[in-house]
C-alpha cells in the first residue's frame, strides 16, 4: 500500500504482551511452566477439555452453557459471548474451538491471526476453501494447530500403524471403511429460539436457516449444510488414520466417486447409507468409505456402535477399529508386534491434547496439523459432494480442484454470512 | 440449506392451497407431460414409498417442473415440502456440470422467474441460493437488480459471489458505488475481497478513509485480500482509536498484502512491511509471520534480519528463527549465514554453528 510505512509506525508503538510461553533462555520452556487456555464451545465434546485453573476463559453463545461451563472449572474464569473478544485475552496462550463444525475455520484463523495456538475439533472445516485458508493463517504465523481426529494418539492406531508400516501385512492396496448409519429424524417444527441463545451468532458464517431444536447442538450433525452426517463425524477419526497410515497427510484421491441414496423419512438430508470410492495415485491405493458396509466386530469391543477400517495388503490384512476414543483397538497381531532395528519407528503420541502442549512448547509440527487436517476434511466433504451431485468427481489434490464440473468447483468454497468471512 | 420447513403456518397453508389449486389449473398442466404431471402428483402422494420414487427421477424432468415444485415447498406436510425441495435441489445439480446448454439455461430461466420480484422471500432466497450453483454472467444484470432490498442482499451477494467471470464483480462494484447501508457495504466489500477483485482495489481503498472504524477496517481487509497496490492516497484509520480485534484485523491486512504482493513479485513492498514489523517491537505472532514471509522470499540480504531474532527474548521466535534459516535454499544464503556466525558470540554463535550444521 502506499503508505505501508505510515501505517507501520502506528503499529509500532505496539509492545509485546507477556506470554506464557515465553522462555528465559534456550529453545524450550521448563515442564512446569503452565499453558493457560481459553474455550470456544461450551457444550457436547467442548466439556471434554474444561480444566480448573488451566481454561481461563470461557465463550459461548448460549449463556445457559456459558453459566455451566463456569461453574465446572470454578475459580474466577472470564466469560464472554464474542470470541474475538475472548482471543484478544493477553492471558491465554491457546484455545479449544469445540464448536459446531461451520465454524472451525473462521474461528481458528482468528484465533492464529490473534497469537494463539489452536485444538480444533475434526472435522476441520466444512469447505475445502476453508481448509486451505486454515492452512495458510497458521503457516502465516508459525501457529501450532491441532486438529481434533484424536484416534492417531489413541494405542490401537498406533499398534496398527507401526504393524503396517514394517510391512507387516505387505503393500496395501485397499481400505475398506464401515460405519453404521445415517439418522433420519423426526419432523420438528422450526421455533423461535430460546432466550439464553443467541443464534444469529450459533448460525454465523452458515447460510441463514430457521431455529430448530432438531437442528442445532449436537443434532446438526445430520444437517448436510451444517454438520453433513456420519461421513463428517466419525469419517474424520477412521479416514484420519488411514491417511496417517498411508502417508497421505499432504495429498489426496485422483477421483471421487459416491453414491448415497436419499433420506426421505424425517427432516434431515444426509444420505441413511453411502459408499464412496477414492482412488489415490502414486502410489495406488483405493480408500472405500461405506455404511453400512461389512463390519468387523468379532473380539472388538464396542462402545458406541460398530465402526472402523479393514486394511487390506498383498500379504494380509488387519482391522483397527473406531479412531477417536480410548476405545481404538486393532488385532492382537499387531499390539504383539516389535519393530525390529532399522524398522520404520512411528510416533507414539503421548495422548492427543498432550501432544498438542508439547508441540506449543516446542513449536514442531503436532501429530494431526492442520494440513493433515484438512486433507481428512477434504475426503469427507468431496464424498459428501459426489452423493450431492449424483456424479464421479475427478480431482487434481495439487490445485484442489474438481476437472471439468463447474457446479461443484464453486460448491468448494461458500461465501460466508454478513460479518462472518474468512 | 433446506428451506422446506421455513414457513411461517399461516402463510404456509395458504401457499399450499394456491400450489393445489396452481396444480389443477389446466393450462399449467398442459405444458407439462404426461410424465411431468405424474412426477408432481407423486412427490404430493401421501406413499412415502412413491413420494421417494419421484424424487429419485426428479433430474430427469424439464423445467417446466420448478414453479409447481417451488410452490409445493410451501405445502403444509413436511414430507411432501422436503420432497418438493430435494426434487429442485436434484433438478439444479443434473444441469451443473456443464457451465453451457439448453436444458441448464431452461433451469436457469425458471429460476430467475422464482428469484423475480414480486415472488415470496423464501422462494427467492432459495432461488438466489441455487443460482450461485448455476448462474452465469449473462444472467448478472437480473440477478443484481434486488442486490440493495435489505430482505435480500445477502442473498444476491452470495450468489453474485460464486458465480465465475469478472461481470458479477463488475455488478457488485457497482453496487458498491451505490450502497449507502453501512453493513451492506461491509458485505460487498468482503465478497470483493473473497474474489481478489482488482478492479476494485482504489474503491476499496477509498473507504479505507472513512471515519467509521468500522468501515475502515472492513475496506482494509477487502483492500489486502485483493493484493494490489492501490493508485490513490489511503488515509488510514487512527490505530489507537481501534477496538483490540480492530488492531488484530488491521495488522492481518498489512501482512495479508505483503504476503500478496511477495506473490505477485513486488518484493520491495513486501519486504518494506516485514522489514518493519521486524526492527520494532511488534507482538510475538507479527514477528513470527514477518520471518515467515522474509524466508519466503529466501533473499540473502535478508538474513541478518532473521539472524538477530534468533536472539529475541520470545521462545517462538527464537525457534522460528532458527527453523526458517535451516530451511532457506541457496550458496548466498549459506554463505550469509557463515560470515554471521563468524562474527557471533556465545549463544548466538552456537545457534549459528547448529543452524549451519543442520543445512549441510
Amino acid at each position: 500500500m502506499k503508505q505501508s510505512l505510515t501505517v507501520a509506525a502506528g503499529v509500532g508503538s505496539l509492545q509485546i504482551a507477556p506470554r506464557h510461553v515465553i522462555g528465559a533462555e534456550g529453545d524450550t520452556v521448563a515442564p512446569s511452566d503452565q499453558l493457560l487456555f481459553g474455550n470456544i464451545g461450551l457444550r457436547g465434546r467442548g466439556k471434554s477439555f474444561l480444566r480448573p485453573g488451566t481454561s481461563i476463559a470461557l465463550c459461548d453463545v448460549n449463556e445457559k452453557y456459558l453459566q455451566e461451563a463456569a461453574e465446572r472449572v470454578g475459580g474466577n474464569p472470564k466469560l464472554y459471548k464474542d470470541y474475538r473478544e475472548l482471543l484478544e485475552n493477553q492471558d491465554i496462550d491457546g484455545v479449544f474451538v469445540t464448536t459446531p463444525d461451520h465454524w472451525h475455520a473462521l474461528m481458528t484463523i482468528h484465533a492464529c491471526e490473534a497469537g494463539k495456538d489452536v485444538y480444533v475439533e475434526k472435522p476441520a472445516c466444512k469447505t475445502i476453501e476453508e481448509g486451505r485458508a486454515m492452512v495458510e493463517a497458521a503457516e502465516r504465523y508459525a501457529r501450532i494447530v491441532q486438529v481434533g481426529s484424536q484416534g492417531r494418539s489413541q494405542e490401537g492406531a498406533y499398534h496398527g500403524c507401526k504393524y503396517i508400516k514394517n510391512g507387516q501385512i505387505g503393500t496395501v492396496k485397499e481400505v475398506r471403511c464401515w460405519h453404521y448409519l445415517n439418522p433420519k429424524g423426526d419432523w420438528t417444527p422450526d421455533q423461535e429460539p430460546p432466550p439464553h441463545l443467541d443464534y444469529d451468532r450459533w448460525v454465523g458464517p452458515a447460510r441463514w436457516r430457521p431455529y430448530n431444536p432438531q437442528k442445532t447442538d449436537g443434532v446438526f450433525r445430520w444437517v448436510m449444510d451444517l454438520g453433513g452426517g456420519q461421513i463428517r463425524d466419525r469419517g474424520a477419526h477412521v479416514m484420519s488414520v488411514a491417511l496417517w497410515v498411508m502417508d497421505g497427510d499432504a495429498t489426496g484421491p485422483v477421483s471421487i466417486e459416491g453414491k448415497g441414496n436419499l433420506q426421505f423419512e424425517g427432516m434431515y438430508d444426509t444420505p441413511p447409507e453411502m459408499e464412496i470410492k477414492y482412488e489415490f495415485k502414486n502410489p495406488d491405493w483405493t480408500l472405500i468409505w461405506t455404511m453400512p458396509g461389512e463390519a468387523h466386530e468379532e473380539g472388538f469391543k464396542w462402545v458406541r456402535g460398530s465402526y472402523g477400517a479393514n486394511y487390506i495388503g498383498d500379504k494380509g490384512n488387519l482391522i483397527i477399529t473406531y479412531g477417536d476414543t480410548a476405545e481404538t483397538d486393532t488385532e492382537q497381531k499387531a499390539k504383539d508386534y516389535e519393530v525390529p532395528a532399522g524398522g520404520v519407528e512411528v510416533f507414539h503420541s503421548p495422548g492427543h491434547r498432550e501432544n498438542f502442549e508439547n508441540c506449543m512448547k516446542t513449536r514442531e509440527k503436532p501429530l494431526m496439523h492442520i494440513e493433515a487436517g484438512h486433507r481428512v476434511a477434504a475426503l469427507c466433504i468431496l464424498g459428501n459432494l459426489s452423493c450431492i451431485l449424483g456424479r464421479k468427481l475427478q480431482w487434481d489434490p495439487v490445485n484442489e480442484r474438481v476437472l471439468d464440473d463447474d457446479e461443484a468447483n464453486r460448491m468448494l468454497s461458500r461465501p460466508g454470512r454478513g460479518i462472518y468471512q474468512l | 440449506m433446506n428451506l422446506s420447513t421455513n414457513m411461517k403456518n399461516g402463510r404456509r397453508a395458504a401457499l399450499a392451497a394456491a400450489a393445489v389449486l396452481a396444480f389443477a389449473d389446466t393450462t399449467r398442466a398442459a405444458e407439462l407431460s404426461e410424465k411431468e404431471q405424474a412426477f408432481l402428483k407423486e412427490i404430493q402422494c401421501d406413499d412415502a414409498a412413491v413420494q421417494f420414487k419421484a424424487w429419485s427421477r426428479s433430474g430427469e424432468m424439464s423445467a417446466g417442473v420448478i414453479a409447481p415444485l417451488a410452490e409445493l415447498m410451501n405445502s403444509d406436510k413436511p414430507s411432501v415440502a422436503k420432497t418438493a425441495f430435494e426434487s429442485l435441489d436434484q433438478i439444479v445439480h443434473s444441469v451443473g456440470k456443464k457451465p453451457t446448454g439448453e436444458r441448464r439455461e431452461a433451469v436457469v430461466n425458471a429460476l430467475l422467474q422464482l428469484a423475480a420480484d414480486g415472488k415470496p422471500t423464501e422462494e427467492r432466497i432459495a432461488a438466489y441460493r441455487w443460482l450461485s450453483l448455476v448462474g452465469s454472467e449473462s444472467n448478472v444484470e437480473e440477478i443484481a437488480k434486488a442486490i440493495h432490498d435489505p430482505a435480500l442482499m445477502e442473498e444476491v451477494v452470495f450468489c453474485l459471489e460464486r458465480i465465475p467471470s469478472k461481470k458479477p464483480i463488475a455488478a457488485l462494484i457497482e453496487a458498491l458505488k451505490k450502497e449507502t447501508k453501512k453493513e451492506h457495504k461491509m458485505r460487498i466489500m468482503a465478497a470483493l475481497g473473497r474474489r481478489k477483485a482488482e478492479d476494485a482495489i482504489d474503491l476499496c481503498a477509498e473507504h479505507i478513509g472513512s471515519p467509521d472504524n468500522d468501515l475502515a477496517i472492513a475496506a482494509m481487509k477487502a483492500t489486502a485480500r485483493i493484493g494490489k497496490r492501490p493508485t490513490i492516497d489511503i488515509r488510514l484509520p487512527d490505530y489507537d482509536s481501534l477496538s483490540p480485534v480492530q488492531q488484530t484485523d488491521f495488522v492481518d491486512s498489512y501482512l495479508r498484502y505483503a504476503d500478496a504482493r511477495a506473490k505477485d513479485g513486488a518484493l520491495g513492498d513486501a519486504l518494506e512491511v516485514f522489514g518493519f514489523i521486524l526492527n520494532n517491537s511488534m507482538k510475538e505472532h507479527h514477528v513470527c509471520a514477518a520471518i515467515v514471509g522474509v524466508a519466503k522470499i529466501g533473499r540473502p540480504d535478508t538474513v541478518p534480519a532473521i539472524v538477530a531474532k534468533m536472539s529475541d527474548k520470545e521462545n517462538n521466535v527464537r525457534i522460528l528463527a532458527k527453523k526458517a534459516l535451516i530451511a532457506m535454499k541457496g550458496a548466498e544464503i549459506e554463505a550469509k549465514l557463515k560470515e554471521a556466525a563468524q562474527h557471533a558470540e556465545g549463544k548466538l554463535k552456537e545457534a549459528l554453528d547448529e543452524v549451519l550444521k543442520a543445512r549441510s
